[in-house]
């Protein structure tokens, strides 16, 4: 349990979005483990980091940041590609109602088809609504990258799978 | 697109006891933070110096990264333009391709096909055009960012007299009136220092361009052991007098979106492009013979063999097939 208020304001905000950062960590990993510890990294750095938050309503969006961050961090030091465990994925029974099916398909494509700076640069500006210079400094892209990143993942979401 | 991501992201199943996995992290942070609050002064002086370090550092690297200082009063001479022929023309497009306004010397609000007023993250790319000194069409493009200005209504208005040369980037003409060269940010998260590295584009052949990589020190950047390379190409435009007539520009695909194998030779999606490695260059030649027009490079880059990494983010805009 929390022993002090600020530990107690923290997961106050953090545990609303705590499903959402597995689920992006998720993302990027594609296994429940390295997503977990993406996790409680996240909780870590955004916990140290506490103080300086000066605009609470942004802390959504922020810990979707360092979410991001650390998944690619992860990325970076893992050597082995861990594929993907359909069957956690796609857990859900093949009698689902069509519209499930197709955000199944979705996801796949989000996962499998875009490589880490696209699931990125979409995520943040159609997810969260980021603005192209934010995202910039985000990620530490210059701004026409991510123009040009925003764009070639669109194209290939829109030619795979016809979705948007 | 919001909605059907939200909903693909509720496909994933989630585990028990993520809250275990918040609390590690937080235990683990505040565990952290109170053995800071120990710390002597000493380590606190010492950051302090590190910090000076750093930022010394960094204004070293932000004063080689600055482009050369271009009077405010050359500029429509450097785009080409000299006061009192014809102006060029700044239009503005969406990354949907869709043209949202255009922009005189007098300015104007950008508006999309709604009549709503846009913001600067619609706009995808600002190019200029005009016509040199030869009746010969120029085009470059613009970046954003200082010729923004707020209209007091919410909207933003573009102006030719807020350009600032500096954002133009240097231009150098490769080839008359087919290839410009504008900004090029040399590797600075690869390890890369400005001054060491030479990067030139030129026209090798009709419709067949070349950027060829040099270093002083051959041993550090051996750019003829490449092991991966990649290029991107983000639109292009059927032709120009379709573009100037208003009615859009043809977006093509990337030539080379990942990373390719030097041994790999890589065709773009569309054929645009037929991309290979030899020696020290990037060769590029034209492919498709229907593609006709103004095409814009994005990025180069190229892994060497020991693992060092060169990616330049410029805008070159070559004419294909013409």
């Amino acid at each position: 349990m929390p022993d002090n208020a600020e530990e107690r304001r923290f997961l106050e905000l953090f545990e609303p979005v705590q499903e959402e950062i597995y689920r992006i960590a998720y993302i990027y990993l594609k296994n429940s483990d390295d997503s977990k510890d993406v996790l409680q990294e996240t909780a870590y750095r955004c916990f140290k980091s506490f103080k300086r938050l000066r605009q609470p309503e942004f802390f959504r969006t922020w810990a979707v940041r360092t979410a991001i961050n650390c998944s690619l961090d992860m990325l970076k030091r893992r050597s082995r590609t861990v594929s993907l465990n359909e069957s956690e994925l796609y857990g859900i029974s093949a009698s689902s109602p069509e519209s499930e099916t197709e955000d199944r398909m979705f996801l796949e494509k989000i996962m499998n088809s875009l490589n880490e700076r696209e699931k990125s640069v979409i995520l943040l500006r159609h997810l969260y609504g980021l603005e192209l210079k934010e995202i910039s400094k985000a990620l530490r892209l210059p701004l026409g990258t991510v123009k040009s990143t925003l764009y070639r993942a669109k194209n290939k979401l829109e030619k795979e799978s016809g979705l948007i | 697109m919001k909605d059907r991501l939200e909903k693909a992201l509720r496909q994933i199943p989630l585990p028990d006891n993520l809250e275990s996995e918040v609390l590690k992290g937080v235990d683990r942070a505040a565990s952290e933070r109170s053995n800071f609050m120990t710390r002597s002064v000493m380590k606190k002086v010492a950051a302090a110096a590190a910090l000076i370090v750093i930022a010394a550092a960094g204004f070293g690297i932000y004063s080689l990264n600055r482009a050369p200082k271009i009077p405010s009063d050359a500029v429509y001479r450097f785009m080409g333009y000299e006061p009192g022929t014809d102006e060029p023309v700044i239009v503005a497009l969406s990354s949907e391709g869709n043209m949202l306004g255009r922009v005189d010397s007098d300015g104007v609000v950008l508006k999309d096909e709604n009549c709503e007023t846009v913001g600067p993250d619609d706009v995808f790319l600002m190019l200029a055009y005009w016509t040199d000194e030869n009746g010969e069409l120029q085009c470059t493009d613009i970046p954003f960012g200082a010729y923004q200005v707020e209209t007091g209504d919410g909207g933003k208005m573009y102006k030719l007299e807020d350009f600032n040369a500096d954002d133009f980037g240097e231009r150098v003409t490769i080839s008359p009136a087919e290839m410009y060269l504008g900004s090029v940010e040399a590797g600075t998260a690869y390890d890369v220092k400005e001054g060491e590295l030479n990067v030139s584009l030129k026209k090798t052949a009709n419709n067949s361009w070349q950027f060829e990589f040099r270093a002083e020190d051959e041993n550090k950047y051996p750019f003829s052991e490449a092991a991966e390379y990649h290029l991107d190409s983000i639109l292009g435009f059927t032709d120009e007098p379709n573009l100037l007539g208003g009615t859009g520009p043809c977006f093509l695909s990337d030539a080379v979106s990942e990373w390719v194998g030097i041994d790999d030779k890589h065709d773009g999606e569309k054929c645009v492009w037929e991309v290979g490695m030899a020696d020290n260059s990037l060769n590029i030649t034209g492919a498709d013979k229907d593609v006709k027009g103004w095409v814009k490079l994005s990025s180069v880059g190229v892994t060497l063999k020991n693992g060092k990494k060169l990616e330049l983010h410029g805008n070159w805009i070559i004419k294909v097939n013409n």
